[in-house]
């Protein structure tokens, strides 16, 4: 029982002996902490990215849909029609989640002539990067009804 | 004489954290290559869809376009004739150049210049996928011995020079009861 006793170091060693082991447990802990949050962050921005270029597309077929500002098919825009657009129906047919703004702009390709609905990215100073944009080319119907090639462009970001 | 005893737990938990440290970032490791895969199949699809929609609407509005004036020389004649085309559409100035370009080939009495109508069609889909959508094209369409193959890229001359890593839309139009596609490709 002395002997025992005398020998028996492990109240004192024991602990000693844990010290590394706690270490090591502890640096792969917050290796692999680290690691999943580093994984997580990157993840999460591009899934809200990705949803992001999808609210983009699905605006801009909300758009071409929008028969208010049709001259004849799908494809052609009418002038005129532009210029006297309710901005409010607009907004209710395009039924875009209230978590993001967009602009939805439209440029003749050879007038000096241009369109802009919604919210001024540029006056908001949001950058390039955390906006989803698509351009697309559209044709606009004059008064005269000669079609001409224009920019169609919408733009969609996190208000 | 006392006999002493090696107590060797310490040595042994290390063991066991080596084992633990090397498992966890095993898993990590299988973690990151499964959430990376996932994340770029996803961002890929993602860029895939957006550049389909992109190719369907640059094809639908070009084959819409009106060429306000182009034309074609008759040099079946002795005399070369200028024949002039009014507000045309893309789609009727690609019909016009697949047909008269198979019957010049077909009948050795006709021959035709049809530069112009080729310069004109360029030009529209230039417009509509370089200016507005910053995108590279080629427009392929084929009518019995006949073919049209346009780009804006030099040295681009058939099919097979297009870069893998583009998106395609084929639309169809009629051209004398016969089906022709009109294949138009877009790229970075």
């Amino acid at each position: 029982m002395r002997a025992k006793i005398k020998n028996d170091r492990k109240g004192i060693g024991g602990f000693f002996f844990d010290i590394p082991v706690l270490l090591v447990i502890i640096v792969v802990i917050t290796v692999f902490t680290t690691s999943i949050y580093q994984v997580y962050v990157p993840i999460r921005e591009e899934r809200k990215r990705i949803t992001q270029d999808r609210t983009c597309i699905e605006l801009k077929n909300s758009v071409q849909n929008y028969q208010e500002i049709h001259a004849e098919g799908k494809e052609k825009f009418s002038m005129e029609k532009l210029e006297v657009l309710d901005e409010e129906r607009l907004e209710s047919h395009l039924k875009l989640d209230p978590n993001y703004d967009y602009n939805i702009s439209l440029n003749v390709l050879e007038r000096d002539e241009s369109w802009s609905f919604g919210e001024n990215a540029a006056k908001e100073e949001i950058s390039e990067v955390d906006l989803s944009s698509y351009q697309t080319p559209v044709l606009l119907v004059d008064e005269g009804g000669s079609s001409h090639i224009s920019k169609l462009r919408v733009s969609v970001w996190r208000g | 004489m006392e006999r002493l005893n090696i107590d060797d737990q310490g040595v042994l938990s290390m063991i066991d954290a080596v084992l633990f440290g090397i498992i966890i970032l095993l898993v990590t490791m299988l973690i990151f290559q499964q959430f990376g895969g996932a994340l770029t199949r996803e961002r890929d699809l993602a860029s895939s869809e957006f550049r389909r929609e992109v190719v369907h609407d640059i094809q639908n509005v070009a084959l819409k376009s009106t060429i306000e004036e182009t034309g074609y020389v008759n040099l079946s004649s002795n005399q070369p004739e200028q024949v002039r085309l009014v507000n045309v559409s893309v789609e009727r100035a690609i019909k016009d150049y697949l047909y008269l370009d198979h019957i010049s080939q077909e009948k050795q009495a006709l021959s035709y210049n049809l530069s112009n109508l080729e310069e004109e069609i360029k030009q529209i889909y230039e417009r509509c996928a370089w200016d507005v959508s910053q995108y590279h094209f080629a427009l392929r369409s084929s009518y019995e011995t006949s073919e049209l193959f346009l780009s804006n890229v030099e040295g681009t001359d058939t099919e097979q020079d297009i870069p893998p890593g583009r998106a395609a839309s084929t639309a169809s139009i009629t051209l004398r009861l016969q089906r022709v596609e009109v294949s138009l490709f877009i790229w970075r």
